[in-house]
C-alpha cells in the first residue's frame, strides 16, 4: 500500500487542510505570505499541496512550483518560511494521530520541492 | 474528443481534459492539482452529457447544478459551459412593490414558468439590455408561488432608483434563472448553522433559515442581521415570531452606532457579536452575506474559530461594476 493510501487518501487531505491551514494563519513566521488571498483559492492551494506531500496524484511540475512561488520569494520568502511550513504539517499530522514514520515520509515528499518552490 | 462552448467560443477537445482545452485557448481557469482533489479548477456546465467522473467529490449541491471538475472532465459529448452571459431569461410580471422599511424594498415578482430555485441563490434582474444587477431570492419555493427580492436604496443606483421610483404591479420585468451555492445542504440535520449578514445580505440568510426549518433542521441555527442604525434593520417583527415558533431558532439583530437604552438590540457589528456569542464554531455551518468587508473579514475569523473551509459559504454584495464573484 502506498503512503498516500495508507494515511487515507483524499479523506486524509480533507481532515488535515482545515487543521494544518489554520496553523500556517496563526504563525506569526509565516502568515504574512498568505493573507490577501481569497479564501477559496487559498482552499485549493492547500489541498493541491496537501495532496502531493501525502504522495497522492499530482501533475505539478519542478517549474510549476517555481513560477508559482516566485512572487513570495521577491517578498523575502526563505529557507526558514519553508522550514515553518513543514513544520505545521508534522504537527498536523501529529494532531490526527498520524505514526511518526508516516509523518517522516511526508516531510521527505515536502522537501523535495524545497529548491523549486525556494527559486535556488 | 467533443465540442465545447465557453464564452461564445466553440472549441474541440481533441483528447485534452476540459481543463487543459480551456487553458490552451488562453482561458484562466484556476487549478491546484490537476488530478480531481483540490477543487479550484470547479466550472459548471449548463447543457451536455457530464461524465461521472467529471463530478467525482462534489457535493449534491453542486452536482445538481452541474458543476464539473474541469480537470476531470473528458467530454465524450458536446458541453456548453456556464458564465453569465448565457444564463437563461426570464419574463415576469411585477405583483408587488412593498416597502420593507424605508430603505428596503420587496420586489415580488410571478414565479415563471419552468423557473427553478432554491432559497438563497442569485439572480440577475435587467432595467433594460445594458444595465442589470444581481439580487439574492428572499423566499422558498412554494412561498405563494411568487419571487421575491430585497432592494436596498442605492443613492444614484441605476437599478434601485427604478425599483423605488418607478416599478410598480403589473410590470413587465426580465430576470435570468437562479444559480449560487450559498443555499441550505440537507443532510447534517443536527448540525449548528451560524448566519449573519449586513444591509439586504438578510435576504438570503433569512430565506437559507426558513429552508433549514421547511426541511426539518433541528440543530441550532443563529442568525445575526447587523446595521449601523435601527434603520437599517428590518423584518424584526417576522424575524422574532419565526424564533417563537421554533425552539432551534435565534434572530439577534446588532446595531454598529451609538443606539438608545432599552431596546432588544445588541450593541457592536452582527459579526463580532456573532463570533462572541460562538467562539468555538467546529462543526458548524456558516453563511455570510452582504458587505463585501464584512464578508472577507468573518470569513477568515469563523475559519480560525473552527469552521471547516468546505462550510463556509460566502456571498459578498459587490457594488455594481465590480467583476462577478467566481461561479
Amino acid at each position: 500500500m502506498g503512503l498516500y493510501e495508507e494515511l487515507g487518501g483524499a479523506a486524509a487531505v480533507n481532515a488535515a487542510v482545515d487543521i494544518f491551514y489554520r496553523k500556517v494563519l496563526k504563525d506569526d513566521r509565516i502568515n504574512r505570505f498568505f493573507t490577501g488571498v481569497d479564501m477559496d483559492k487559498q482552499a485549493s492551494k492547500q489541498k493541491a499541496f496537501l495532496t502531493m506531500a501525502f504522495g497522492g496524484p499530482n501533475n505539478y511540475t519542478g517549474l510549476d512550483m517555481r513560477r508559482g512561488h516566485a512572487h513570495l520569494v521577491q517578498q523575502g520568502l526563505n529557507d526558514s518560511h519553508f522550514n515553518a511550513v513543514v513544520e505545521n504539517l508534522g504537527a498536523t499530522l501529529k494532531e490526527l494521530g498520524v505514526a511518526d514514520r508516516l509523518i517522516a515520509q511526508v516531510a521527505a515528499i515536502a522537501e523535495t520541492t524545497r529548491k523549486d518552490v525556494l527559486g535556488q | 474528443m467533443a465540442k465545447v462552448v465557453f464564452q461564445g467560443n466553440e472549441y474541440e477537445t481533441s483528447g485534452l481534459s476540459l481543463l487543459d482545452t480551456l487553458r490552451s485557448r488562453g482561458h484562466d481557469i484556476p487549478s491546484g492539482c490537476r488530478a480531481g482533489v483540490c477543487g479550484g479548477c470547479r466550472v459548471r456546465v449548463r447543457s451536455g452529457d457530464i461524465p461521472p467522473a467529471a463530478q467525482q467529490g462534489l457535493d449534491e449541491v453542486d452536482r445538481a447544478q452541474g458543476y464539473v471538475l474541469a480537470c476531470q472532465t473528458l467530454p465524450h459529448s458536446p458541453l456548453i459551459l456556464d458564465d453569465a452571459s448565457t444564463l437563461r431569461r426570464f419574463e415576469t410580471l411585477v405583483v408587488a412593490n412593498v416597502a420593507l422599511s424605508d430603505r428596503v424594498r420587496e420586489l415580488r415578482l410571478a414565479c415563471p414558468e419552468g423557473f427553478a430555485f432554491r432559497a438563497g441563490q442569485v439572480v440577475q434582474l435587467w432595467r433594460d439590455p445594458a444595465t442589470a444587477r444581481s439580487y439574492s431570492l428572499a423566499a422558498l419555493p412554494g412561498d405563494g408561488g411568487e419571487l421575491r427580492l430585497h432592494v436596498a436604496r442605492v443613492p444614484g443606483g441605476a437599478l434601485s432608483s427604478w425599483v423605488f421610483d418607478q416599478l410598480g404591479a403589473g410590470d413587465l420585468v426580465t430576470l435570468s434563472e437562479a444559480h449560487g451555492r450559498c443555499v441550505y445542504r440537507a443532510g447534517n440535520p443536527g448540525r449548528g448553522l451560524l448566519l449573519v449578514g449586513t444591509g439586504t445580505g438578510l435576504a438570503p440568510l433569512q430565506a437559507i433559515a426558513r429552508d433549514a426549518l421547511a426541511q426539518g433542521h433541528a440543530g441550532p441555527i443563529h442568525l445575526y442581521h447587523g446595521s449601523h442604525d435601527e434603520q437599517g434593520l428590518y423584518l424584526r417583527r417576522e424575524l422574532a415570531a419565526l424564533s417563537d415558533q421554533h425552539r432551534n431558532f435565534h434572530y439577534l439583530a446588532c446595531i454598529s452606532g451609538p443606539s438608545s437604552q432599552g431596546n432588544d438590540l445588541r450593541q457592536g457589528r452582527a459579526s463580532q457579536c456573532a463570533l462572541q456569542d460562538h467562539p468555538d464554531l467546529s462543526g458548524w455551518t456558516v453563511y455570510l452575506c452582504g458587505n463585501p468587508a464584512m464578508v472577507s473579514a468573518t470569513r477568515t475569523a469563523v475559519f480560525l474559530a473552527g469552521a471547516s473551509m468546505g462550510e463556509i459559504f460566502a456571498d459578498p454584495f459587490l457594488p455594481a461594476g465590480s467583476a462577478p464573484p467566481p461561479a
